[in-house]
């Protein structure tokens, strides 16, 4: 296999060369970086490429293995990591001018352990500002260089999908592992709540915050949640729960399965284009041997106040002190200053109303999983949206992309439950999501599902042509 | 949604704004309300503590 073919490879095939030495760390991170100056003048993926740092650790890793010294399956594999995760040596900017001079003196949890695992860090993928806002800058989606890759760990998306790195790490406060994932055709995994270290990441809202991967495989990202996953005492919501075996729960059939499809909410207010592609994979599913039957979780159509109370509130109670200091204030992007100064407005009546709500519907959605294995969802309602657009139209009705696109995601932050989106079709040649939900720590059956699906369409197969030069 | 009332609440929140701030908060605000209002109508039963401190707890099988 030549160099230039191994970025397109999955993480789990390039370990298994790596390990056999039938490819060198060395010539991993040349294939990738060689993949980052060949297209990411065009996607804009990486704020910032350590071009001789990697290789420097890919030599490292590569004299380990050599003496017999291989850590696993991320040893010698080149990764990127969002711009909230703090990495020393790296500046770690949280998409904002606020943070241009950050650099963080010790790692975030989930960096060290991908560290000491021997992943090769590429560089830092962009974000949106604080994670918040849409108007971020110029990544481009991989399969439309003139549409959006999903926010906010959109670097880390279309870092993916363009073969650019093996695995990215992303954040999930309200689906941006997953809406990357789906408008991007790759791999988000937001595990349970507390089931990945957050010590390190910037907070965005400290209860609803997940840290998770984004890779082109289901497998990949199996591989990578054994290394990420664990309890940490640096991490106040942190979860002391076995972390499974995923790879083996990866090999079982999923015949007799039952996935639920819930009645409300995930329907509503869908494109014509995207619904019909979601209910064949539902369909492909049953196929594999799953029983899909129907599920209600009543309560799920207020949610979203919950969620923006929520949000609201908690982004501006961390950001206060810099939004108080008027040289700090002025680097903000007046739309993320807007929305921050909002959340001065948010009655504390209301939030807690929220945090009300967020047991009512975790006791719905368990009443809902009484018969049923895993849920399953679109991942969004709409494919990527074009950069300059602010709103779109769904079901006739005009709509702000901020409220359209999350609108399957954030249920699942409010309620803690583990979440993965995978490639499941294309409708007008892009990339549609499926999402799948599992029960609290059962990282595990949806996993399984997910690869299942894998197994019995392919779709995570296609990668997107690279842009023309005229779209630089 | 009016400026005046608003900044009031600014001032009491310790957080007084430009005008041209102001206005742009209003208008977040404003989008909002339909969702912050279908919150506020939701019938909880009065036994419903709040979430403050997030943890999710496995469930028996």
């Amino acid at each position: 296999m030549s160099a230039a073919e191994w970025p397109w490879r999955s993480l789990a095939d390039a370990a298994s060369a790596v390990e056999s030495r039938a490819v060198s760390p060395v010539e991993l991170t040349q294939a990738c970086l060689d993949r980052i100056e060949k297209v990411d003048y065009a996607v804009h993926a990486f704020v910032s490429v350590r071009a001789e740092g990697a290789l420097e650790a890919a030599r490292v890793a590569e004299r380990d293995i050599s003496a017999g010294r291989y850590r696993g399956p991320l040893h010698g594999i080149p990764i990127g990591i969002k711009d909230n995760y703090d990495t020393v040596g790296v500046p770690t900017r949280n998409g904002s001018q606020v943070f241009i001079d950050r650099m963080p003196s010790s790692d975030s949890t989930a960096w060290a352990l991908l560290r000491n695992a021997g992943a090769v860090l590429l560089g830092k993928t962009v974000m949106s500002e604080a994670a918040w806002g849409v108007d971020f800058p110029p990544v481009r989606n991989p399969w439309d260089v003139r549409r959006n890759p999903g926010l906010s760990s959109g670097g880390s998306g279309a870092a993916v999908a363009a073969g650019m790195c093996f695995m990215a790490m992303g954040s999930d406060t309200g689906g941006s592992i997953r809406i990357p994932a789906g408008l991007s055709g790759v791999v988000g995994l937001k595990a349970t709540y507390g089931r990945v270290s957050k010590a390190g990441v910037m907070p965005h809202t400290w209860s609803l915050d997940n840290a998770g991967p984004l890779t082109r495989r289901v497998e990949d990202a199996a591989l990578t949640l054994r290394v990420i996953a664990g309890f940490d005492p640096r991490d106040p919501g942190s979860a002391d729960m076995p972390v499974g075996d995923y790879l083996a729960s990866l090999k079982k059939s999923i015949r007799g399965l039952r996935v639920g499809v819930p009645r409300e909410h995930f329907w509503d207010r869908i494109e014509s284009r995207v619904e019909p592609v979601v209910r064949q994979a539902l369909r492909d599913l049953e196929g594999a041997g799953a029983r899909v039957e129907e599920v209600s979780i009543p309560h799920m159509a207020g949610a979203l106040g919950a969620i923006l109370v929520t949000e609201m509130a908690s982004v501006t109670a961390w950001h206060d002190t810099y939004l108080r200091q008027p040289d700090r204030r002025a680097r903000y992007t007046p739309e993320v200053r807007a929305l921050m100064d909002a959340g001065k407005f948010i009655f504390a009546t209301d939030f807690l109303k929220a945090q009300r709500l967020r047991r009512v519907l975790t006791d719905e959605v368990r009443a809902a999983f009484a018969g049923v294995d895993v849920l399953a969802t679109p991942t969004l309602p709409l494919c990527g949206w074009e950069v300059s657009q602010s709103h779109v139209e769904i079901a006739g009705q005009p709509e702000h992309v901020l409220h359209a696109c999350w609108r399957y995601t954030y249920p699942w932050n409010l309620t803690g439950l583990p979440a993965l989106s995978v490639p499941c079709g294309f409708a007008d040649g892009l990339p549609v999501g499926l999402q799948l939900v599992g029960k609290p720590f059962d990282e595990a059956t949806i996993l399984r599902v997910g690869e299942a699906y894998q197994r019995a369409t392919r779709w995570h197969e296609q990668h997107p042509a690279d842009p023309a030069p005229s779209t630089a | 949604m009016t400026l005046p009332p608003l900044k009031h609440v600014a001032e009491l929140a310790g957080y007084p704004l430009p005008e041209a701030d102001l206005t742009q908060v209003a208008s977040i605000l404003e989008g909002m309300m339909e969702d912050i209002q279908r919150l506020r109508d939701l019938d909880v039963p009065d036994d419903v503590e709040p979430i403050l401190s997030f943890h999710v707890d496995p469930w028996e099988a």
